[in-house]
């Protein structure tokens, strides 16, 4: 489904992503792990078009995406939510999710992916008339979530949707996650929650110093004693 | 009594026209964050076409106004894709150099190509330059201008409100990232906000060119009191452009009335003060003032 091979990329003349390679195949769930400022979330930047390659490719069925621009990769069906959930602080719960379907390939379907992502999250149909910056964290990371699946997405990428979020808060959007899932879309999940990822990723990538250094299945990486020393540590509990 | 009424119509008269004639400054520097300060000087196109309009076909600008919008949106892509496209996600610095330079070399190339003559022109028939309303006095030349700026400013509220291309350019304005993230091609919402915004600005000097004479620098007055009003009511907000028209038009309105010769003097001091104070405006979203794309 998506290829990454030597990829390269950064800021201006910073280089964050140093040579990454990495599959994600159709219907998986792939888990990016890593120390903070490691790169994760510059990886997933540069799939979904906001930053463009300095080297080395990015492929999508086949096709090359790199450095396409975000708009155009939208429009092949990858989509991103946003770390910080960034929805439209000025616009409502209903128009938030709405313009999340102004890719030319979600339009047509704009009400009927409303009532399903209104049935995924009921909550948001109860608030859709208040502000996004109005919203409790976690209701908004249901929006921003929403907003992304609103686009039709074959492949979403979801850059740390537990952050900052009350325990009950992440386990709803956690369920949210594997309901995805169930439905077949592929995801590629950036946690600093690790336990939880690998928990519901199929496979998951160690990421260091701008390079893949491990992967392996989730339960592998569960299992793996530097995985847990450097990362499940800490967030064992969790 | 009667001075009260009358002033409060001259003023909300004259605000509703400093808030046409802001809203286009406004609507740029909200969605592409660029100040522009030709914003004066395409206000002067708009009066100078309407002038010609008028002096060579007959049609009035009250009538024009339709073509002289069609032209100006023509002009606003050109603006952008000839010009602002390269500043865009620059240094302020580089835009306001842009739009400087832009604004100096229009108004001597009006200067040049119209000669420095005031002109204005006649439209209502005589004896109905003004009416009478619950015994205040009305200019009509100013009814019309006000009527104009109304369902302009609704217009563009419904087009930004029910549109995809107008929900896309609301979503450029208050998250340029997330909109990216949307499959929204933000060039192209820069290029339509350009083309509306000098839409509406053309227009805007259009209906006011029967009130207030043109020539090639009249722009550096407007220009200031359109900063007035965008400051006053709220950087990037459009409700916050119609009230910083209405307050300033009745300020204004009311210090003309009272001490008349520090009538000029109010948009600086409101400038200065509101700068101070709130630089947002009353309806901005804070830190507004600060926002750059780069
Ligand atoms: N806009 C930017 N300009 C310059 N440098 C940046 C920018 N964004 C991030 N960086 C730098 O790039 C590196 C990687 O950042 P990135 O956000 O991709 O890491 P991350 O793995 O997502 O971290 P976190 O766990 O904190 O989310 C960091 O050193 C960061 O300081
Ligand atoms: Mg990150």
């Amino acid at each position: 489904m998506i290829e990454i091979r030597d990829l390269h990329a950064g800021y201006g003349d910073t280089e964050v992503l140093q040579g990454i390679d990495l599959d994600v195949r159709a219907g998986e769930v792939v888990a990016i792990v890593g120390a903070n400022g490691v790169g994760k979330t510059t990886l997933l930047r540069t799939i979904a078009g906001l930053i463009a390659p300095s080297r080395g490719s990015i492929t999508a069925e086949g096709e090359a995406i790199g450095g396409l621009g975000a708009h155009r990769v939208v429009e092949r069906g990858i989509v991103m939510v946003p770390e910080g959930r960034r929805l439209f602080p000025r616009m409502t719960v209903r128009r938030n999710l709405e313009i999340g379907a102004y890719a030319a390939r979600a339009r047509p379907r704009l009400k009927q992916s409303l009532e399903e992502v209104y049935a995924l999250f009921p909550i948001l149909r109860e608030r859709e008339d208040q502000l996004g910056g109005t919203l409790s964290g976690g209701q908004q990371q249901m929006c921003a979530i929403g907003r992304g699946l609103m686009a039709l997405p074959s492949v979403l990428m979801l850059d740390e949707v537990s952050l900052g979020l009350a325990p009950i808060a992440v386990k709803r959007v956690y369920e949210a996650v594997r309901a995805i899932r169930d439905r077949g879309l592929t995801l590629i999940i950036v946690e600093q929650n690790v336990g939880q990822a690998l928990k519901v990723a199929d496979r998951a990538y160690v990421i260091q110093g701008g390079r893949v250094v491990l992967s392996g299945t989730g339960r592998e990486l569960t299992n793996n004693e530097d995985v847990r020393r450097a990362y499940l540590g800490l967030t064992e509990h969790a | 009594m009667q001075a009260i009424l009358q002033l409060l119509v001259s003023g909300v008269l004259l605000g509703g026209v400093y808030a046409l004639g802001a809203l286009g400054l406004n609507l740029i520097f909200g969605v592409a964050k660029v100040v522009n300060f030709a914003h004066g000087e395409f206000l002067m196109l708009g009066m100078f076409a309407a002038y010609w309009l008028m002096t060579l076909t007959g049609i009035n600008p009250y009538l024009g106004a339709p073509i002289i919008g069609a032209a100006f949106f023509l002009v606003g892509l050109a603006f952008y894709a000839g010009l602002m496209r390269f500043t865009i996600y620059k240094p302020e610095l580089t835009q306001v150099f842009a739009t400087l330079g832009l604004s100096i070399l229009l108004q001597n190339a009006a200067l040049v190509a119209w000669s420095a003559d005031y002109r204005t022109i006649q439209i209502m028939p005589a004896g109905w330059e003004s009416i009478q309303v619950l015994g205040a006095y009305v200019p009509t030349n100013r009814l019309v201008a006000f009527l104009y700026a109304v369902a302009i400013l609704l217009a563009v509220l419904v087009f930004l409100r029910s549109t995809f291309i107008g929900r896309a350019i609301e979503a450029v304005s208050q998250d340029l990232v997330a909109a990216r993230l949307m499959g929204i091609d933000p060039d192209r919402v820069f290029l339509m906000t350009f083309g509306l915004g000098i839409a509406i600005t053309g227009v805007a000097g259009g209906v006011l060119m029967p009130s207030f004479y043109a020539f090639p620098s009249v722009g550096s007055f407007f220009v200031l009191v359109a900063f007035v009003v965008v400051v006053l009511g709220g950087l990037g907000s459009i409700a916050g452009t119609i009230l910083g028209g209405l307050l300033l038009g009745l300020v204004e309105t009311g210090i003309g009335y009272v001490a008349p010769d520090l009538k000029e003097a109010t948009h600086f001091v409101l400038l200065i003060l509101l700068l101070a104070v709130r630089p947002h405006g009353l309806l901005g979203v804070k830190g507004a003032e600060k926002e750059t794309l780069k």
